[in-house]
């Protein structure tokens, strides 16, 4: 993979956020998709948004913290010096760039949809599937369909 | 472990804590210390990334606790912030529970250096901190310097090897040896007086306890007569065989009858020494002891083994597969460095007379004068192949066990053997030919309890499978003999031998402990 400079990424970041949006503006659409639709669509706007879309084959994982990683490592190969610019920041903290991505991905998913999610409840969201549930819900979306299971809401 | 009510030192459990500080900035800004874009410098932001890092290190304690080691539930210090202030009540909060709590595993996401240190000085546990992040140096360094033990760990393996390792101080703090003796207690003059000089001081170092019992009041109790009447104690009840116990003596005896690969022994000659297996074990029950020592020469020198017809070294076997050390001689110390190797390594160990047999340059140490015990022990063919081969060394005592590879091994090749010519005395003897190729690790503590010497080698063969008497033994070949033998006279005869490479766990130990550790 060749290095992209400051230009490209930026470009790169344009791109991958419009159709991060579009997935958005599905969901929020006139249309109501059904549960195992707008789990498909919040996953794919965690690949847009960890810029994962472009990935041959796409990773098969839905686990939150292996995409949040993976989003980390192709950060590195895209231009390791536009951390910021990527979400990979360097915190004086132990915590990772990884956890970062993450958290970032909530937070913007609950500003998107304007619900409040308790801080201290996001770790035990663990995959794509489990924060498509998570939004149906607070979003009253789960009155109008089945919820399905809760796989992925795990407490250790 | 034990078929009885004994509480074996494998029973012991390490019980770790994660205690993990949370660091949340009130406002938004960036500086020196504090970087980061948009939402990245909400309080919000910082709120969910301690959760994100609280459960993480939760997941790699879970994912990586060895046997024996059970995690507690946390404690955390939520929300502290870059006001800098520390919430006493907070402080307690995390105290809470510190009685039954073993180690700490103390996990930050920043800055709190100043409360884990006073967290340490408040519960007054060991601290591990993991991972190569420079908080780790940071304060590591700072809380050694203020005298609390204190742990730094690179990886996730290196956690396991260090929980092991404290379980293991832990274990031997919970070895208790019932030590039947003759003449005096700390250590005998006949038998391996190279054992402990003052078990007060080992009470002192590693925390065993010791119990005994008066030799010759235990012999008379193998007797099935009435358990008031034994003529040392007169009126008092004592733990005599009776009929119940002849029933696990016979099964015990029936067992290794149709088990050996060969019992040589007639029965009548097999009871007496199971008898004293079985009333050891209910001594070790009553005690409430979990390691086992006694007398030999000056056993024997009583003329009562003669008379009774029976040794302890079936009992030895017997305990040591049980999880129960068991040494001989009374060789507290070898009891003690057993337990510490089966702490470490969750098997049973093998012990007996450790002498150097060639030179890292090959050449045999004999000069046609010295070492003609181990010579005739050997025997003249194994011995004679000896002759240029490096660094060899014999561990001998007709105490094997079959349960060598670990407490569930099954179908090991053994042989029944008696250990007086005239027939009486079991003895088990483990087939170590066909163990050949099999790392073993070494131990045994000074007599002052100040030293641990650590080795490691290669079992090549045993000897003596076939033989009567105290022959049996192993032969193996470790790094460097001269180095071995410059550590051992420091330590002493009975170097204790278990299966597996627990050499870096080993010296871990004896530095945890304190003691120098000989390494070789």
């Amino acid at each position: 993979m060749a290095l992209l400079d400051r230009s490209g990424i930026i470009r790169r970041l344009t791109i991958a956020d419009s159709l991060a949006k579009r997935e958005l503006e599905i969901l929020k659409g006139p249309e109501t998709p059904d549960p195992s639709d707008f789990e498909e669509h919040i996953h794919r706007y965690v690949l847009y948004k960890f810029l994962l879309d472009d990935e041959v084959p796409l990773p098969e994982t839905r686990n939150l913290n292996e995409l949040a990683q993976l989003s980390v490592a192709k950060a590195g190969k895209l231009n390791p010096n536009e951390a910021a610019l990527l979400d990979v920041s360097r915190h004086c903290g132990s915590t990772s760039s990884f956890m970062t991505k993450k958290v970032l991905l909530f937070m913007s998913l609950s500003r998107e949809f304007g619900f409040e999610y308790p801080p201290y409840d996001t770790a035990e969201i663990t995959t794509t599937g489990a924060l498509a549930r998570i939004i149906m819900e607070k979003t009253g979306y789960a009155g109008r369909q089945d919820p399905g299971d809760q796989r992925g809401t795990e407490r250790i | 472990m034990s078929g009885n009510k004994i509480e074996t030192i494998h029973d012991t459990v390490l019980k770790v804590r994660l205690v993990f500080f949370d660091i949340v900035h009130e406002l938004p800004y960036e500086g020196p210390c504090r970087f980061g874009k948009g939402m990245e410098l909400e309080r919000q932001f910082d709120e969910m990334i301690n959760n994100e890092a609280y459960k993480g290190i939760q997941m790699g304690i879970k994912f990586n606790l060895p046997e024996g080691v059970e995690m507690l539930e946390p404690k955390r210090y939520v929300n502290h912030t870059e006001n800098w202030r520390i919430s006493e009540e907070e402080m307690r909060k995390l105290c809470v529970g510190s009685e039954e709590t073993d180690v700490y595993l103390a996990s930050t996401t920043g800055r709190t250096g100043e409360m884990i240190t006073e967290f340490a000085q408040m519960v007054k546990k060991p601290i591990i901190f993991v991972g190569n992040d420079y908080g780790a140096t940071i304060n590591t360094s700072a809380m050694l310097a203020k005298g609390i033990e204190t742990y730094s760990l690179l990886s996730w393996k290196q956690f396991k090897q260090q929980l092991r390792v404290l379980r293991a101080r832990k274990a031997l703090a919970n070895t208790r040896v019932l030590c039947v003796s003759r003449f005096g207690h700390d250590y005998s003059l006949h038998d391996a007086n190279d054992s402990f000089v003052s078990l007060d001081k080992v009470t002192e170092v590693l925390g065993t306890k010791f119990r005994f019992a008066n030799l010759h009041e235990v012999i008379d109790q193998i007797h099935e007569i009435d358990p008031t009447t034994n003529y040392t104690t007169p009126g008092r009840k004592q733990e005599n065989i009776n009929e119940e116990d002849m029933v696990d003596v016979n099964a015990v005896i029936d067992e290794l009858m149709k088990d050996a690969d060969p019992c040589v022994m007639e029965r009548e000659n097999m009871v007496p020494s199971v008898k004293m297996y079985k009333l050891i074990q209910k001594l070790l029950e009553a005690n409430e002891c979990n390691a086992f020592t006694a007398n030999c020469p000056d056993a024997c020198s009583t003329c009562r083994i003669n008379k009774e017809r029976f040794t302890f070294c079936i009992t030895h076997s017997l305990n040591n597969e049980q999880g129960i050390p068991s040494a001989c001689e009374y060789d507290i110390t070898a009891a003690v460095s057993k337990a510490a190797l089966q702490a470490i390594s969750g098997k049973p160990s093998y012990m007996g007379n450790t002498a150097v047999l060639t030179l890292p340059d090959g050449t045999l140490t004999e000069d046609g004068y010295v070492l003609h015990f181990s010579k005739d022990h050997v025997g003249e063919e194994k011995w004679n192949a000896l002759r240029g081969v490096p660094n060899m060394v014999m561990t001998q005592h007709s105490v094997g066990n079959r349960k060598m590879k670990g407490f569930d091994e099954e179908g090991a090749r053994f042989a029944i053997r008696p250990f007086a010519y005239s027939g009486f005395g079991v003895t088990m003897r483990r087939d170590f030919d066909a163990d050949a190729g099999q790392v073993i690790t070494m131990c045994r503590f000074s007599p002052n309890c100040d030293q641990l010497l650590v080795s490691r080698g290669t079992l090549k063969n045993g000897f003596g499978y076939d033989m009567d008497n105290c022959t049996h033994g192993a032969l193996f070949q470790i790094d460097d003999t001269q180095k071995f033998y410059n550590a051992q006279i420091h330590v002493g005869n009975h170097v204790p031998f278990v299966y597996g490479d627990y050499y870096e766990e080993m010296i871990k130990l004896g530095e945890i402990l304190g003691l120098k550790v000989l390494a070789c």
